[in-house]
Protein backbone atom coordinates (compact mmCIF):
# COMPACT_ATOMS: atom_id res chain seq x y z
CA UNK A 1 0.00 0.00 0.00
CA UNK A 2 2.84 2.33 0.81
CA UNK A 3 4.53 1.64 -2.52
CA UNK A 4 1.28 2.28 -4.40
CA UNK A 5 0.83 5.68 -2.69
CA UNK A 6 4.44 6.53 -3.47
CA UNK A 7 3.87 5.57 -7.10
CA UNK A 8 0.69 7.66 -7.20
CA UNK A 9 2.56 10.69 -5.82
CA UNK A 10 5.37 10.29 -8.33
CA UNK A 11 2.94 10.00 -11.21
CA UNK A 12 0.97 13.07 -10.07
CA UNK A 13 4.25 14.97 -9.69
CA UNK A 14 5.05 14.35 -13.35
CA UNK A 15 1.50 15.40 -14.26
CA UNK A 16 1.87 18.67 -12.36
CA UNK A 17 5.00 19.74 -14.20
CA UNK A 18 3.32 20.83 -17.44
CA UNK A 19 0.67 22.69 -15.41
CA UNK A 20 3.20 24.96 -13.73
CA UNK A 21 3.10 28.21 -15.65
CA UNK A 22 6.52 29.66 -16.24
CA UNK A 23 8.54 31.68 -18.67
CA UNK A 24 10.23 29.81 -21.52
CA UNK A 25 12.33 26.87 -20.34
CA UNK A 26 15.87 27.15 -21.50
CA UNK A 27 16.62 23.71 -22.86
CA UNK A 28 15.38 20.18 -23.22
CA UNK A 29 18.23 17.86 -24.09
CA UNK A 30 18.29 14.07 -24.33
CA UNK A 31 20.87 12.65 -21.97
CA UNK A 32 22.21 9.18 -21.56
CA UNK A 33 23.44 8.37 -18.09
CA UNK A 34 24.56 5.29 -16.28
CA UNK A 35 26.27 3.56 -19.15
CA UNK A 36 26.79 0.21 -17.48
CA UNK A 37 25.59 -2.67 -19.57
CA UNK A 38 23.06 -3.74 -17.01
CA UNK A 39 21.11 -0.54 -16.56
CA UNK A 40 21.22 2.01 -19.34
CA UNK A 41 18.75 4.74 -18.62
CA UNK A 42 17.74 7.36 -21.15
CA UNK A 43 16.27 10.50 -19.72
CA UNK A 44 14.42 12.52 -22.28
CA UNK A 45 14.62 15.79 -20.44
CA UNK A 46 17.21 17.13 -18.11
CA UNK A 47 15.45 18.97 -15.31
CA UNK A 48 14.25 22.23 -16.78
CA UNK A 49 15.69 25.34 -15.29
CA UNK A 50 12.76 27.48 -14.18
CA UNK A 51 14.75 30.71 -14.24
CA UNK A 52 13.39 33.15 -16.77
CA UNK A 53 15.25 34.62 -19.69
CA UNK A 54 17.96 37.09 -18.80
CA UNK A 55 16.55 40.51 -19.54
CA UNK A 56 18.91 43.26 -20.66
CA UNK A 57 18.19 46.85 -21.60
CA UNK A 58 18.99 46.49 -25.37
CA UNK A 59 16.78 43.44 -25.61
CA UNK A 60 13.82 45.17 -23.93
CA UNK A 61 14.30 48.31 -26.01
CA UNK A 62 14.48 46.47 -29.33
CA UNK A 63 11.43 44.36 -28.52
CA UNK A 64 9.34 47.35 -27.47
CA UNK A 65 10.32 49.37 -30.56
CA UNK A 66 9.56 46.37 -32.76
CA UNK A 67 6.09 46.00 -31.27
CA UNK A 68 5.46 49.72 -31.75
CA UNK A 69 6.65 49.60 -35.36
CA UNK A 70 4.42 46.63 -36.11
CA UNK A 71 1.40 48.62 -34.90
CA UNK A 72 -0.35 49.81 -38.00
CA UNK A 73 -1.40 53.23 -36.72
CA UNK A 74 2.18 54.27 -35.97
CA UNK A 75 4.41 55.74 -38.67
CA UNK A 76 7.74 53.88 -38.36
CA UNK A 77 9.78 56.79 -39.67
CA UNK A 78 8.59 59.24 -37.05
CA UNK A 79 8.92 56.83 -34.13
CA UNK A 80 11.62 57.82 -31.70
CA UNK A 81 12.30 56.98 -28.07
CA UNK A 82 10.82 60.27 -26.94
CA UNK A 83 7.95 60.69 -29.38
CA UNK A 84 4.79 61.09 -27.36
CA UNK A 85 1.91 58.76 -28.17
CA UNK A 86 -0.95 61.23 -27.95
CA UNK A 87 0.58 64.51 -29.12
CA UNK A 88 3.24 63.48 -31.66
CA UNK A 89 2.03 60.14 -33.00
CA UNK A 90 -1.66 61.02 -32.89
CA UNK A 91 -2.81 57.98 -30.94
CA UNK A 92 -5.94 57.54 -28.88
CA UNK A 93 -6.45 56.13 -25.40
CA UNK A 94 -7.95 53.03 -27.04
CA UNK A 95 -4.80 52.69 -29.17
CA UNK A 96 -2.67 52.81 -26.05
CA UNK A 97 -4.84 49.99 -24.65
CA UNK A 98 -4.10 47.99 -27.80
CA UNK A 99 -0.38 48.63 -27.50
CA UNK A 100 -0.48 47.60 -23.84
CA UNK A 101 -2.25 44.35 -24.75
CA UNK A 102 0.40 43.61 -27.40
CA UNK A 103 3.17 44.32 -24.88
CA UNK A 104 1.54 42.03 -22.33
CA UNK A 105 1.46 39.30 -24.95
CA UNK A 106 5.10 39.84 -25.89
CA UNK A 107 6.56 40.00 -22.39
CA UNK A 108 4.30 37.31 -20.88
CA UNK A 109 3.23 39.60 -18.11
CA UNK A 110 0.24 41.60 -16.92
CA UNK A 111 0.14 45.37 -17.10
CA UNK A 112 -2.78 46.81 -15.12
CA UNK A 113 -4.82 49.80 -16.30
CA UNK A 114 -3.48 52.08 -13.60
CA UNK A 115 0.04 51.60 -14.99
CA UNK A 116 -0.78 51.85 -18.67
CA UNK A 117 -2.46 55.21 -18.03
CA UNK A 118 0.97 56.69 -17.37
CA UNK A 119 2.52 55.56 -20.67
CA UNK A 120 3.28 58.76 -22.58
CA UNK A 121 6.42 57.92 -24.59
CA UNK A 122 8.20 54.67 -25.55
CA UNK A 123 10.84 55.62 -23.03
CA UNK A 124 8.27 55.41 -20.24
CA UNK A 125 7.21 51.96 -21.43
CA UNK A 126 10.82 50.72 -21.54
CA UNK A 127 11.52 52.17 -18.11
CA UNK A 128 8.41 50.48 -16.71
CA UNK A 129 9.47 47.12 -18.09
CA UNK A 130 13.01 47.60 -16.83
CA UNK A 131 11.63 48.26 -13.38
CA UNK A 132 9.45 45.19 -13.64
CA UNK A 133 12.37 42.95 -14.54
CA UNK A 134 15.00 44.66 -12.38
CA UNK A 135 17.16 45.86 -15.27
CA UNK A 136 19.27 48.86 -14.35
CA UNK A 137 22.38 48.65 -16.49
CA UNK A 138 21.35 51.73 -18.49
CA UNK A 139 21.14 53.92 -15.39
CA UNK A 140 24.19 55.92 -14.50
CA UNK A 141 25.42 54.80 -11.09
CA UNK A 142 25.29 57.50 -8.50
CA UNK A 143 28.87 57.95 -7.43
CA UNK A 144 28.04 57.14 -3.86
CA UNK A 145 29.64 59.70 -1.67
CA UNK A 146 32.56 60.87 -3.80
CA UNK A 147 32.80 64.00 -1.69
CA UNK A 148 32.40 61.90 1.43
CA UNK A 149 35.31 59.69 0.36
CA UNK A 150 37.51 62.69 -0.24
CA UNK A 151 36.60 64.16 3.13
CA UNK A 152 37.17 60.81 4.83
CA UNK A 153 40.59 60.55 3.20
CA UNK A 154 41.43 64.11 4.26
CA UNK A 155 40.30 63.37 7.84
CA UNK A 156 42.36 60.17 7.91
CA UNK A 157 45.41 62.07 6.66
CA UNK A 158 44.92 64.71 9.32
CA UNK A 159 44.56 62.01 12.00
CA UNK A 160 47.77 60.26 11.00
CA UNK A 161 49.94 63.33 10.63
CA UNK B 1 -21.80 69.22 -12.69
CA UNK B 2 -19.24 67.31 -10.67
CA UNK B 3 -21.53 64.31 -10.25
CA UNK B 4 -22.12 64.12 -13.98
CA UNK B 5 -18.40 63.98 -14.76
CA UNK B 6 -17.83 61.32 -12.08
CA UNK B 7 -20.37 59.02 -13.73
CA UNK B 8 -18.77 59.78 -17.08
CA UNK B 9 -15.41 58.86 -15.62
CA UNK B 10 -16.72 55.51 -14.33
CA UNK B 11 -18.41 54.69 -17.64
CA UNK B 12 -15.27 55.67 -19.51
CA UNK B 13 -13.21 53.25 -17.42
CA UNK B 14 -15.78 50.54 -18.18
CA UNK B 15 -15.41 51.20 -21.89
CA UNK B 16 -11.62 51.04 -21.65
CA UNK B 17 -11.82 47.78 -19.67
CA UNK B 18 -14.11 46.27 -22.31
CA UNK B 19 -11.73 47.30 -25.10
CA UNK B 20 -8.81 45.82 -23.17
CA UNK B 21 -10.60 42.49 -22.69
CA UNK B 22 -11.47 42.42 -26.39
CA UNK B 23 -7.86 43.07 -27.41
CA UNK B 24 -6.50 40.45 -25.02
CA UNK B 25 -8.96 37.88 -26.34
CA UNK B 26 -8.17 38.74 -29.95
CA UNK B 27 -4.46 38.17 -29.36
CA UNK B 28 -5.24 34.52 -28.63
CA UNK B 29 -6.58 33.94 -32.11
CA UNK B 30 -4.00 32.08 -34.16
CA UNK B 31 -5.24 32.94 -37.63
CA UNK B 32 -3.69 36.30 -38.48
CA UNK B 33 -6.25 37.28 -41.10
CA UNK B 34 -9.17 36.50 -38.86
CA UNK B 35 -7.51 38.40 -36.03
CA UNK B 36 -7.00 41.45 -38.23
CA UNK B 37 -10.58 41.31 -39.41
CA UNK B 38 -11.97 41.07 -35.88
CA UNK B 39 -9.72 43.90 -34.72
CA UNK B 40 -10.94 46.15 -37.54
CA UNK B 41 -14.52 45.24 -36.69
CA UNK B 42 -13.98 46.10 -33.01
CA UNK B 43 -12.32 49.39 -33.93
CA UNK B 44 -15.14 50.45 -36.25
CA UNK B 45 -17.75 49.55 -33.64
CA UNK B 46 -16.02 51.63 -30.98
CA UNK B 47 -15.38 54.52 -33.35
CA UNK B 48 -18.99 54.54 -34.45
CA UNK B 49 -20.15 55.12 -30.85
CA UNK B 50 -17.38 57.57 -30.06
CA UNK B 51 -19.56 60.68 -30.11
CA UNK B 52 -22.26 59.34 -27.79
CA UNK B 53 -22.85 61.45 -24.71
CA UNK B 54 -25.94 59.89 -23.15
CA UNK B 55 -24.85 57.63 -20.29
CA UNK B 56 -27.72 55.16 -20.79
CA UNK B 57 -26.81 54.68 -24.44
CA UNK B 58 -23.15 54.20 -23.61
CA UNK B 59 -23.99 51.61 -20.97
CA UNK B 60 -26.22 49.76 -23.43
CA UNK B 61 -23.40 49.67 -25.96
CA UNK B 62 -20.97 48.40 -23.32
CA UNK B 63 -23.38 45.59 -22.38
CA UNK B 64 -23.78 44.73 -26.07
CA UNK B 65 -20.01 44.63 -26.44
CA UNK B 66 -19.71 42.31 -23.44
CA UNK B 67 -22.23 39.94 -24.98
CA UNK B 68 -20.28 39.95 -28.26
CA UNK B 69 -17.08 39.24 -26.34
CA UNK B 70 -18.64 36.28 -24.52
CA UNK B 71 -19.87 34.87 -27.84
CA UNK B 72 -16.37 35.28 -29.27
CA UNK B 73 -14.82 33.47 -26.33
CA UNK B 74 -17.29 30.60 -26.71
CA UNK B 75 -16.51 30.37 -30.42
CA UNK B 76 -12.80 30.27 -29.71
CA UNK B 77 -13.25 27.56 -27.08
CA UNK B 78 -15.25 25.44 -29.46
CA UNK B 79 -12.76 25.97 -32.26
CA UNK B 80 -9.66 24.99 -30.26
Amino acid sequence: MLSSTVRLLMRSGSLLRPLIITARPLSIKPTLINLTEKRKTLINEIPRRWSHVHYTYPMIESRVMLILRLFDKIDSNSLKLDSRFVQDLGLDSLDIVEITAALEDEFWTEIPDCDSDHFATPRHVIQYLCDKYDVYEHIEPISAGKEYLEEAKAAADRAHH
Amino acid sequence: MNQLSLKHFIVRSQVVALYRDIMRTLLKIDDQDYRKEMREWARTEFNRCRKLTDLGEIRTQVALGRRHLNELKLTMQMAS
